[in-house]
């Protein structure tokens, strides 16, 4: 009874976590109908740069939090302008646009492991600069003329997601290394006793925290003015354009709150485990992703219901079945879900138009 | 004459050209239930780590000769993603994916944890058996089997169900028995490429099939184009051939694939050589 107890609280924990990374995930999918595979990648870089800021500035939870929710928030909407934007727009504005945020990756990823300046006087350097220009020029004229033009299709657009993923990560792993790295405890642990369990003031902060960006995360979709304009959108993206508002503001505004949560994630991850690792990212998108599935995706307190029901069933299975079953869990979890009841719990059921 | 015939015919090259001709069968499986039925399977690496290990044991364990433990390997692929199937074709485009996406986590845990896989060592000094003649008759039947697949009537119905599954059906096709039949042969042709592989590379762990293995086969398929079977070779001689150019460079390998991704997505949806859009 007792490491039922105490296990439901490392649950509740992990669980508040799944629920912070799947509410982007379930925000972004409700507006565009796109599973956002670069999302878990943003929770990991939110740690890195938490764990950077705290090496630059100052050793301190707040520090770390801030310039995490500001770099993931512009990378965020970074992700959406490149990857997929392009793929929903056809102006020349919005596809230059994206071009030059992919030669912006490529140029960062060149020069990701220093010595500049070797690199630069190298030949190969120019050659592959000529060649990588006179193709991008090739294709943005092909795609401006509309010879290729965008499918519109969500299967073009899952697949810039997941390479938008793998590019994030593997960025990470081209500038910090691939090896994991300690992450300073930011926070003092003060472990109670009450009765036979042993509470972590650290686990109690981080259910906390996640409760409370949540309720605030739900006053802005259903309180403000910009909430109603998300649900505008989400409802109907075209209605809403001729209501007067500019559903890619609204897209882009969805992207960065979603980011700025999976970097809070980010932060509290690294700091209750004490370590960030940059393989990470696409394990807890896709768990995050299972939470916003099981809970109804699309649907906000089934985000949360979703990524605690994960968490509690996760760390259950760790601790009465076996640790190394621990990701085919998630997943089975998944495919019961979907086979079973492909809405969720939360979630509403489609028709489907001929 | 001599020298010209040594530079191109050595071993390393040879090993390239096997590679590439197992990853021609694995992606033309791919294309099959991707690019000509429309169904986006993120879990391809799954049947190939399905028929490695089944053509390993079946060879080292149960005595098989090469030829009937990957015919042995290609059986089971084909019988787990009809299995698979089953449940999971009336899911539909994103959904489906990470359906397809959980199995191959699933599978890979399953290997893992399996003893007589080997766990996480999985299995070592696997018998050779995959030389460069084998694998270019088996890829370029392959590829015969596929494109006369294509051109017939079944081929003809997989593609009303990736064009418009709704109207499919009213023209009286039967879409869950053609989603599960191309669901399977794609499988089996992955289970295929998997036991070539486990022959030529000779050892083979769970982690080696991971997700990531099953983008960079989605990866080929795209670039090439999906649908065509022209892409399909093009895309996996390109995608195998430059890594092992460009080895010097292999920390980049990843960031490439990503933004080759995007890139094809972005400005030129339908890959080089595909004339097709598939709709999900």
């Amino acid at each position: 009874m007792e490491t039922i107890v105490q296990q439901l609280l490392n649950g509740l924990t992990v669980g508040g976590i799944y629920a912070l990374i799947a509410l982007g995930y379930t925000m972004v999918y409700g507006i565009i109908k796109l599973i956002n595979f670069a999302h878990g990648d943003i929770f990991m870089v939110g740690a890195f740069v938490g764990l950077l800021a705290v090496n630059l500035i100052a050793d301190s939870f707040i520090v770390a939090v801030l310039a995490a929710v500001v770099f993931c928030g512009f990378l965020g909407i970074f992700v959406e302008k490149v990857a997929y934007r392009p793929l929903r727009e056809n102006s020349p504005k919005v596809v230059i646009t994206s071009a030059l945020g992919l030669m912006l990756i490529i140029l960062l990823a060149v020069f990701a492991r220093g010595d500049v300046a070797g690199i630069v006087s190298s030949g190969t350097f120019w050659i592959g600069a000529v060649l990588i220009l006179a193709v991008m020029f090739w294709l943005i004229r092909g795609r401006v003329s509309g010879r290729n033009k965008n499918g519109n299709s969500r299967i073009n657009a899952l697949i810039s997601a997941i390479g938008m993923s793998i590019v994030i990560s593997n960025m990470v792993m081209l500038l910090n290394g691939p090896q994991r790295e300690v992450y300073p405890r930011l926070l003092p642990d003060y472990s109670f006793s009450a009765g036979p369990f042993h509470i972590s003031a650290l686990q109690l902060f981080i259910i906390a925290v996640s409760f409370v960006l949540m309720y605030l995360l739900y006053y802005i979709v259903h309180k403000t003015k910009t909430g109603l304009a998300m649900r505008a959108v989400s409802h109907n993206l075209n209605a809403a354009r001729l209501m007067g508002i500019n559903p890619d503001r609204i897209i882009s505004f969805t992207f960065l709150i979603g980011s700025c949560l999976a970097a809070v994630a980010g932060v509290l991850v690294g700091t209750y485990y004490n370590i960030a690792d940059p393989n990470v990212g696409m394990m807890y998108g896709l768990k995050a992703f299972v939470a916003a599935v099981l809970g109804g995706i699309g649907s906000i307190p089934g985000a949360v219901v979703g990524g605690i029901v994960l968490g509690v069933a996760e760390v259950m299975g760790v601790a009465f079945i076996s640790p190394s079953f621990r990701d085919a869990i998630a997943f089975g979890i998944l495919i019961f879900i979907l086979i079973v009841k492909p809405t969720g719990l939360f979630g509403t059921k489609m028709k489907e138009k001929v | 004459m001599d020298t010209v015939a040594g530079l191109f015919l050595n071993d390393y090259v040879m090993q390239i050209v096997t590679m590439i001709c197992i990853n021609i069968i694995i992606v033309s499986g791919l294309n099959l239930i991707t690019g000509v039925t429309g169904m986006l399977s993120l879990g391809h690496s799954a049947f190939m780590s399905i028929g490695a290990y089944a053509s390993a044991l079946l060879m080292m364990k149960a005595g098989f000769p090469f030829w009937l433990s990957i015919a042995g390997a290609t059986f089971f692929a084909g019988a787990a993603g009809a299995l698979l199937g089953l449940p999971i074709l009336r899911l539909r485009g994103d959904y489906l994916a990470i359906a397809t996406l959980g199995f191959c986590e699933i599978v890979r845990v399953i290997f893992l944890n399996l003893p007589a896989a080997g766990k996480a060592l999985g299995i070592n000094s696997i018998p050779y058996a995959t030389s460069a003649p084998v694998a270019v008759i088996l890829a370029v039947l392959g590829l015969l089997f596929m494109r006369n697949l294509e051109r017939s009537k079944f081929g003809l119905a997989l593609r009303s169900i990736r064009e418009d599954e709704i109207a499919a059906e009213m023209m009286g096709i039967n879409v869950a028995r053609y989603k599960v039949l191309a669901f399977t042969i794609g499988s089996a042709f992955a289970g295929l490429g998997g036991a070539l592989y486990a022959h030529q590379i000779t050892f083979i762990s769970p982690n080696d099939f991971g997700f990531m293995k099953s983008i960079e086969l989605l990866c080929m398929l795209v670039l090439g184009g999906m649908g065509s079977l022209i892409g399909v070779v093009a895309g996996t001689v390109t995608l195998t051939a430059i890594p092992e150019i460009l080895r010097f460079a292999s920390e980049y390998r990843m960031v490439t694939y990503g933004t080759v991704l995007i890139f094809m997505m972005v400005f030129r949806p339908q890959g080089l050589f595909g004339n097709i859009r598939v709709n999900v």
